[in-house]
């Protein structure tokens, strides 16, 4: 629960268009559903997630709409049990009252099955990767890969008939 | 075993491998791209081509090629993994290699179009390398759950 209030407390950093994310990925909307009712790509709302879950320390996209869900419940149930109780708030009991949730997700959360698949694995990438500038970094990743590996070869062939060690030629 | 036959038979099993439940679709077009040139000769591996007894246009070629060559860059751009780009990178530089020997440009001299091989051996590695790690990325995280 300590983890989760941490949490809780991350998801005020997020900038509105991740919020909206947020919400929509809490009411049990798959990415196309939240791209369509947004105007944006499935990929956009892929990315934003993405981003999200970054900075919640690479939780799952089920794991984002239980916290939410959580804030949503605290931030109404303390003012109103406060003010007509005075007791002090007992945050295990609203834990409590949680429906648990599925392995896969919340009810009605289903991924589509490309998600299932892969989005919602962690990601190997830094967060620059998932940024505005994402389509550049990532270009320029490959391009530096690329390189680097054509250097690779280059000296390993350099190495090889160095050594006397030509390698056999391809068949063609 | 030459390089060629040893990396023929890796990308073949790391396909294999992206066909088990493990993979997700990200590791399926990656094979897809790296095996579909294999099949139809685009590499200078014989050994498929060959015993298929198919020899494609170049311009057959050059069409599939393009379309592999998106497909990954789909993958790259899209995906939260690395061996998308890597082999991205490979297969570019596959290309290029290629498309210099075609249009004459002294490619043929080229030591490295001799080991043609080289970028599908980069593009098995990586994909294989992936799926390794989201299975141990898997097994960990239902070990934590």
């Amino acid at each position: 629960m300590t983890d989760d209030l941490t949490l809780a407390a991350r998801l005020d950093t997020l900038t509105p268009k991740q919020r909206e994310v947020v919400i929509l990925v809490a009411e049990g909307l798959t990415s196309k559903e939240i791209g369509r009712k947004l105007g944006i790509t499935e990929s956009a709302v892929n990315q934003r997630i993405e981003v999200v879950r970054q900075r919640l320390g690479g939780i799952s996209r089920a794991a984002i709409a239980r916290i939410y869900r959580q804030t949503n419940t605290l931030m109404i149930t303390i003012p109103t049990s406060n003010s007509l109780t005075g007791k002090p708030i007992q945050l295990q009991a609203i834990a409590a009252t949680e429906q648990p949730l599925p392995a896969e997700g919340v009810g009605g959360f289903a991924a589509s099955d490309d998600e299932a698949n892969g989005e919602l694995q962690p990601s190997t990438f830094p967060p620059s990767f998932h940024g505005p500038d994402a389509r550049l970094v990532r270009f320029a990743a490959i391009v530096v890969i690329a390189l680097g590996l054509l250097g690779i070869g280059v000296l390993t062939i350099v190495a090889s008939h160095t050594m006397g060690l030509v390698l056999a030629p391809a068949g063609r | 075993m030459t390089l060629q036959s040893a990396t023929l038979l890796l990308a073949l099993l790391v396909a294999l491998l992206s066909l088990f439940p493990i993979a997700g679709w990200t590791e399926r077009i990656c094979a897809a791209a790296m095996l579909l040139p294999l099949a139809l000769g685009l590499n200078d591996l014989e050994p498929v081509s060959a015993s298929l007894g198919f020899e494609p246009s170049l311009l057959l070629r050059a069409t599939m090629e393009l379309a592999c060559l998106l497909g990954l860059l789909h993958a790259a751009f899209a995906s939260d993994r690395w061996f998308p780009l890597v082999m991205s990178a490979a297969a570019l530089i596959g290309v290029v290699a290629r498309a210099l020997a075609f249009s004459g440009l002294g490619g043929a001299q080229l030591p490295l179009l001799q080991m043609s091989a080289l970028p599908l051996l980069v593009m098995a590695i990586a994909l294989g390398g992936g799926i390794a790690t989201q299975a141990v990325a898997r097994s960990l995280s239902n070990a934590s759950a």
